[in-house]
């Protein structure tokens, strides 16, 4: 589990200091898949830095089981906003194989290491031994998912992982995310979303930010059922629960719906109740 | 951290020096740079560094943000220093076998530092507080005189301020790289000189990719914007006002008393 207990964090910029987050208290468990949602600014990135361990909160702390995450940074994994920016090397091979290597692996365990990521990412071999700068946009998000996941990262942290893809790349790297946890139950996932859609289909768990402090954490239903704190923190409400919403003013109440296949089930129940 | 870097950043504000014509800033900052890099003696070199505080504490951008632009800088200072320190030769300060340090040495390697230090002040504290379009125009409207050997006056304004502009947006980008890479187990500031510099190349092949990438873009939109197609003309009339005035009447003030220093000297 990663546990913030009154982290906070500023930056300092010619206009005075900005904090970013302020005494958060909230959990990553184990097992379960984290959503991180919140206006521009509200902190996502900044809480994700705190939780990668690639910076220290001022105040309070950031534990991995009981130790500060700046020291556990060898079990976590991120992938960065635009992760595809980070590619480098001669073959997407190459690239993949860098995190693995950093760490020491080499040999058939590296291969292994590659052959496994590039399975679970979807990168088929011709794509292999290419050139990272002549994929497409989303195959280059997809390498450099892979890099990441070859080091088989005990807990995974997203930022944005699906800004800027396509319907069908979005819902693959929300199923790698799933196909992970149910391989390894012990595994912590985390990512920052803007679509609330996302966070309701793919998350077991929301934390909502607000000017760098937490303002709502539970699970999708739970906190999508404060429609007025959302509303105020500059955010929406899931497609599905505004249906959902707009049939109960026109009579229909159909309980609360957040997920499509949810909605998918109360329209269909409603339907054939006629 | 690079992402310290102060040259090349526009910090908003009202103060006086933001108020300044930025033909008067520019000049004021090409005559303070010539100043600075002429002084010889430890004098004249604390008049300068007066001049860049009261420059700073006017500009009303915190000093603890313009002296940690300075910390990205301090190898290279270092190690000018250091070649100075111990390739002048005159009264032996300090010697153990060949290697020795001078009374020379010492003074020479302490004004090479303060000079570069004010040196970059001066340059900061211009960017700080002119936006780049200002600059731009100002530097165009100076190097008019130019196009009367038909040197494009206009284009070379834009190259500099473009260039100046790019500095912060590059440190910003090779930090988020460096980070990512870190967090893929790199490791930057260790092992020997070769391993060193093996770990740079995760780093600077993305900052390439990314720097042609922002050229690119950056043509593309001047040229959907119809740049070079007609005369640019500023978007504010430059005003010389009694700011500018006073602020002339001051660097002539500063650069006579310079002037008389260095010669008593
Ligand atoms: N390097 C920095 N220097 C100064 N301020 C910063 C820096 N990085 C972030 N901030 C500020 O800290 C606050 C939180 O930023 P953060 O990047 O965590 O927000 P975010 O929720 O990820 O936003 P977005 O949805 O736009 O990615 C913002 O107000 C931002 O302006
Ligand atoms: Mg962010």
């Amino acid at each position: 589990m990663i546990e913030f207990s009154n982290a906070s964090y500023s930056y300092t910029s010619p206009l005075g200091t900005v904090q970013a987050l302020c005494g958060v208290n909230a959990r990553l468990r184990r097992g379960e898949i984290t959503a991180v949602i919140g206006h521009t600014g509200s902190g996502k990135s900044t809480f994700m830095d705190l939780a990668a361990g690639l910076a220290e909160p001022e105040r309070g702390s950031v534990t991995l089981d009981g130790f500060d995450t700046a020291s556990q940074r060898k079990k976590i994994g991120v992938v960065f906003q635009y992760p595809e920016y980070q590619l480098f090397a001669d073959t997407v091979r190459d690239d993949i194989a860098f995190g693995p290597m950093n760490f020491g692996i080499k040999g058939s365990e590296l291969n292994e290491r590659i052959k496994y990521s590039a399975e679970i990412t979807g990168l088929d071999d011709s794509l292999l031994s290419r050139s990272p700068f002549e994929l497409s946009g989303g195959q280059k998000r997809m390498a450099a998912a892979a890099g990441v996941l070859a080091m088989k990262p005990e807990i995974l942290l997203l930022d944005e992982p699906a800004a800027g893809l396509d319907p069908s790349l979005r819902e693959q790297i929300f199923s790698i995310m799933r196909q992970l946890l149910d391989s390894n139950g012990n595994m912590i996932i985390a990512f920052v979303t803007h679509s609330m859609e996302d966070a309701a289909n793919y998350a077991d768990r929301l934390i909502l930010l607000d000017h760098g402090c937490v303002a709502a954490y539970g699970t999708p239903g739970e906190v999508f059922a404060k429609r007025e704190l959302l509303y105020s923190c500059g955010l929406d409400i899931p497609a599905p629960l505004k249906i959902a919403d707009g049939l109960r003013s026109l009579g229909d109440d159909i309980g609360g719906a957040i997920t499509d296949d949810e909605i998918f089930l109360s329209v269909k129940n409603m339907l054939s109740s006629i | 951290m690079l992402r310290d870097i102060t040259i090349g950043r526009y910090v908003p504000g009202n103060s006086a020096l933001h108020r300044l014509d930025p033909r008067t800033k520019l000049l004021g900052a090409l005559v303070y740079s010539a100043a600075v890099l002429s002084c010889s003696s430890f004098i004249s070199m604390s008049a300068a560094g007066a001049a860049a505080a009261a420059a700073a504490l006017i500009s009303k951008i915190p000093v603890s943000y313009i002296i940690k632009g300075l910390k990205p800088l301090r190898w290279f200072i270092l190690f000018t220093v250091i070649i100075n320190l111990f390739c002048i030769d005159g009264k032996i300060l300090w010697h153990l076998g060949a290697v020795h340090i001078t009374y020379e040495g010492v003074s020479a390697a302490a004004l090479l530092a303060l000079r570069f230090i004010f040196f970059v002040l001066g340059t900061s504290l211009l960017t700080l507080t002119t936006p780049p379009i200002a600059l731009t125009d100002g530097l165009a409207r100076l190097l008019r005189p130019l196009k009367a050997v038909k040197l494009p006056a206009d284009d070379i304004a834009m190259i500099i301020s473009i260039t100046l502009r790019f500095i912060p947006s590059f440190a910003d980008e090779a930090e988020r790289i460096m980070k990512a890479q870190k967090a893929r187990g790199a490791d930057f500031g260790s092992g020997s000189m070769i391993s060193r510099v093996r770990s740079i190349m995760p780093v600077t092949i993305p900052l390439f990719i990314s720097v042609f990438r922002r050229a690119d873009e950056l043509s593309l939109a001047m040229d959907a914007r119809c740049y070079g197609k007609g005369v640019r003309n500023p978007r504010k009339k430059f005003f010389f006002g009694r700011t500018d005035a006073y602020f002339s009447l001051i660097m002539i003030i500063f650069c006579g008393f310079l002037a008389i220093i260095e010669f008593f000297n």
